[in-house]
């Protein structure tokens, strides 16, 4: 072979090039290479062509390919777009955290939900109740008040001023606050709570409520994040404020056990305690100190009690309906219980009333129990024994008063109490 | 600067429409990738240039092979539309077109003269004397000949550019030096050539010629780009588009390969192996052309192979 020799013809610039960029088939790029092999002329171009693109590399951006990028007004545009995925990945934490900070939210309030030792523990999501599990906003269904266990003595409610709806843990033993703000029309009885306030944090359990225990305390007022099914009329127009409140977790895990043997009959005796229930929403409850808040409420939020706290979607309402409560003794009712157009709501000085027409006149019920009742609510049993023993029997509504002391009444007609 | 000729050519008249050789539907495809209506273009002149594009390459087979629809459409969709269409329109004098390619490519067309020639002055003008042929000031035969309009888009517009500046710099430089005076050629004289029979000379010759014309075309281009023209790995792994370790062992590979091809074609002469290494060794330097003295050191660099080969033999 001999270099000197060279084809005549030689490639033009455009095969060339298109060899130095890769862009021409086997077939082609074979045909180039064998000239080039014999040609030192277009060695030597393609030689160069190739230098003089990595000199204009170092000055400008070439495109892959050997295209060159052209540089157009829309490149400050176009680096916008380098900046997005960085943002999109910004953007999905944030989304992430959110949603990690309202399951967190949830968490606590299934935990809140555990009742003390003769609570059930309820279950997380309730095949029935998909929809509300995924909006804490929604209330329970009122078969959730029949989750409820007879409860020990209740705990002595504090007095706070809350108004955010906000649920924060703040650790075993101290207490997280749900308190959803009054509604505008309640504007009756209620002038102690700030609606400035914030979320606030007990430092300890009261005194008379034993700190080894998940318990919560419902307030009125305060605005109701939807009135449940099947109650009307003003226990759905106000609002309760919830008080969680974390027990030691040593008696807490004592009360598990107990809490987890009843939690399966429990749920099988909600879908008949909800046949039972009238459609008012029977049971409420409310617990608070703190006298009615006169403060308008805003719309619900998401944030609200879960709907499957021990809080039952009737006890909120009724709570909330304790706000519009009128008692002869002219103190705020801090637990209310419906049955029927029965109604049962105990003062905050401990007073126990009774109305057999939906709360239009009220009756003070003679003390027939010691300590300081606290906290009434509706139980339904067969036969004398709790509707799971036995679903296909008819149920059987009653109270139960619970004092100060965590010790319970018991009475069918809310008049002629006797100790359980 | 009026048009000197319409975007598709007269000839392209006779050529069927772009639909009928690829489908509407590539055709559609072709047209919305390209910036063509932004250069005043129309679909039926597109059409007309892609298929005058297409029928010069032969859709990339060879010329007596007929590309069905689909290698057609392949063939259209690997060309660079958009610096084709501004190149046509560059050469039929659109004014926005050649804003946009002064805009564009003017100053890298100068910065790579100036790297091809290594020069300022000598870049810049080669540049300016580019361009003005671009812009259609050069008249062939009474008319303006744009060298845009060969431009096919094969590769990029730049990628044709810094070709044609590096032909044209070739050119220049070949002229050029043949008009250098003789006293400004310092060449060192060779090392005597060792003296070898004339009939060992021609059959060394022949049995070289007869082992690299084997090779395949890269591998002789590798030889020559290296032993002849003394670039360096890297540089022919730029035009290869290949990592220069890979032009190493490529290089090498073809090395060996040559070694023993030329020591069985020397044996296949009539020489022992011992008198055919001994001629290879020896007698490169009888060799001529530019080839001796190169192919002397790619064959010697294989020797330690070769002294190993016959002890382990």
């Amino acid at each position: 072979m001999s270099a000197t020799i060279q084809d005549e013809f030689h490639p033009d610039a455009e095969r060339l090039n298109a060899f130095a960029e890769q862009a021409l088939g086997r077939r082609e790029r074979a045909e180039v290479l064998a000239h080039l092999a014999v040609c030192s002329r277009c060695r030597r171009v393609v030689t160069l062509a190739s230098e003089a693109t990595d000199a204009d590399v170092t000055a400008e951006a070439v495109a892959p390919g050997g295209r060159r990028a052209v540089v157009r007004p829309r490149t400050c545009w176009r680096s916008w777009w380098i900046a997005a995925a960085p943002a999109a990945a910004l953007a999905a934490t944030a989304v992430l955290a959110v949603y990690m900070h309202v399951r967190n939210e949830e968490r606590v309030a299934e935990v809140a939900k555990v009742e003390p030792p003769t609570g059930a523990q309820e279950p997380s999501a309730s095949p029935q109740q998909p929809a509300e599990k995924a909006n804490p906003a929604l209330p329970a269904k009122p078969t959730a008040e029949a989750k409820n266990p007879p409860l020990a003595p209740a705990p002595m409610v504090r007095e706070r001023k809350t108004t955010t709806r906000e649920l924060v843990p703040h650790g075993i033993g101290e207490r997280y606050e749900v308190e959803t703000p009054p509604e505008p029309s309640d504007t009756q009885a209620q002038a102690t709570v700030n609606p400035s306030s914030t979320t606030e944090v007990a430092p300890a359990p009261p005194e008379g409520m034993p700190g080894a225990r998940l318990d919560y305390v419902q307030r009125a007022p305060g605005a109701a994040p939807r009135p449940p099914q099947g109650v009307s009329g003003g226990a759905a127009r106000h609002g309760a404020t919830v008080v969680y409140e974390a027990a030691p977790p040593s008696v807490a895990a004592q009360q598990q056990n107990e809490l987890q043997q009843q939690a399966e009959n429990k749920r099988r005796s909600m879908a008949e305690r909800a046949a039972a229930r009238d459609g008012r929403g029977e049971e409420a409850q409310a617990s608070a100190a703190q006298p009615p808040a006169a403060a308008p409420a805003p719309e619900p939020t998401p944030l609200g009690p879960h709907p499957e706290s021990p809080i039952h979607e009737s006890e909120r309402n009724a709570s909330a309906a304790a706000t519009t409560i009128h008692l002869p003794s002219g103190s705020a009712a801090v637990s209310v219980v419906f049955a029927g157009r029965r109604e049962l709501a105990i003062d905050d000085a401990g007073t126990l009333f009774i109305s057999e027409d939906a709360g239009g006149t009220w009756e003070r019920v003679p003390l027939q129990w010691t300590g300081r009742a606290v906290r009434v609510r509706r139980r339904v049993a067969v036969n004398g024994a709790f509707a799971e023993a036995n679903p296909a029997q008819s149920p059987v509504v009653f109270f139960e008063l619970l004092n100060d002391r965590k010790q319970v009444w018991e009475s069918t007609d809310g008049k002629t109490w006797t100790a359980h | 600067m009026a048009p000197a000729e319409t975007i598709a050519s007269a000839e392209s008249a006779a050529i069927p429409a772009l639909p009928e050789a690829v489908g509407h539907t590539v055709a559609q495809e072709l047209w919305q990738a390209c910036d063509g209506e932004g250069w005043g273009l129309t679909r039926d002149e597109f059409g007309r240039i892609l298929l005058e594009v297409g029928a010069a390459w032969n859709y990339g087979f060879a010329e007596d092979a007929t590309a069905d629809s689909k290698q057609r459409a392949a063939y259209f969709k690997s060309v660079c539309l958009n610096d084709l269409v501004l190149a046509r329109a560059c050469a039929a004098g659109h004014e926005r077109a050649w804003e946009h390619f002064v805009a564009v490519y003017r100053q890298p067309l100068t910065r790579a003269a100036i790297a091809i020639t290594g020069s300022e002055t000598l870049g810049r003008d080669l540049a300016d004397q580019l361009y003005a042929e671009l812009y259609g000031l050069n008249l062939r035969e009474g008319e303006r000949h744009c060298p845009l309009l060969s431009y096919r888009g094969r590769g990029s517009l730049m990628g044709w550019l810094r070709t044609t500046l590096a032909q044209r710099h070739v050119d220049h430089h070949r002229r050029t030096r043949r008009e250098e005076p003789l006293d400004e050629i310092d060449v060192q004289a060779a090392d005597p050539p060792p003296e070898t029979p004339a009939g060992d000379r021609l059959s060394l010759e022949l049995a070289i010629k007869t082992a690299v014309g084997a090779r395949e075309a890269e591998e002789r281009f590798l030889l020559t780009a290296y032993y002849l023209d003394g670039q360096t790995l890297l540089q022919i792994g730029r035009v290869l588009g290949v990592h220069e370790a890979t032009v190493s062992r490529k290089l090498k590979r073809a090395i060996e390969s040559i070694r023993k091809q030329v020591l069985k074609n020397l044996q296949h002469r009539g020489l022992s192996r011992r008198a055919a290494e001994e001629l290879m060794g020896a007698g490169l330097y009888a060799l001529g052309g530019d080839l001796d003295v190169n192919l002397k050191k790619l064959l010697q660099n294989s020797q330690a192979g070769a002294f190993k080969e016959r002890a382990e033999a």
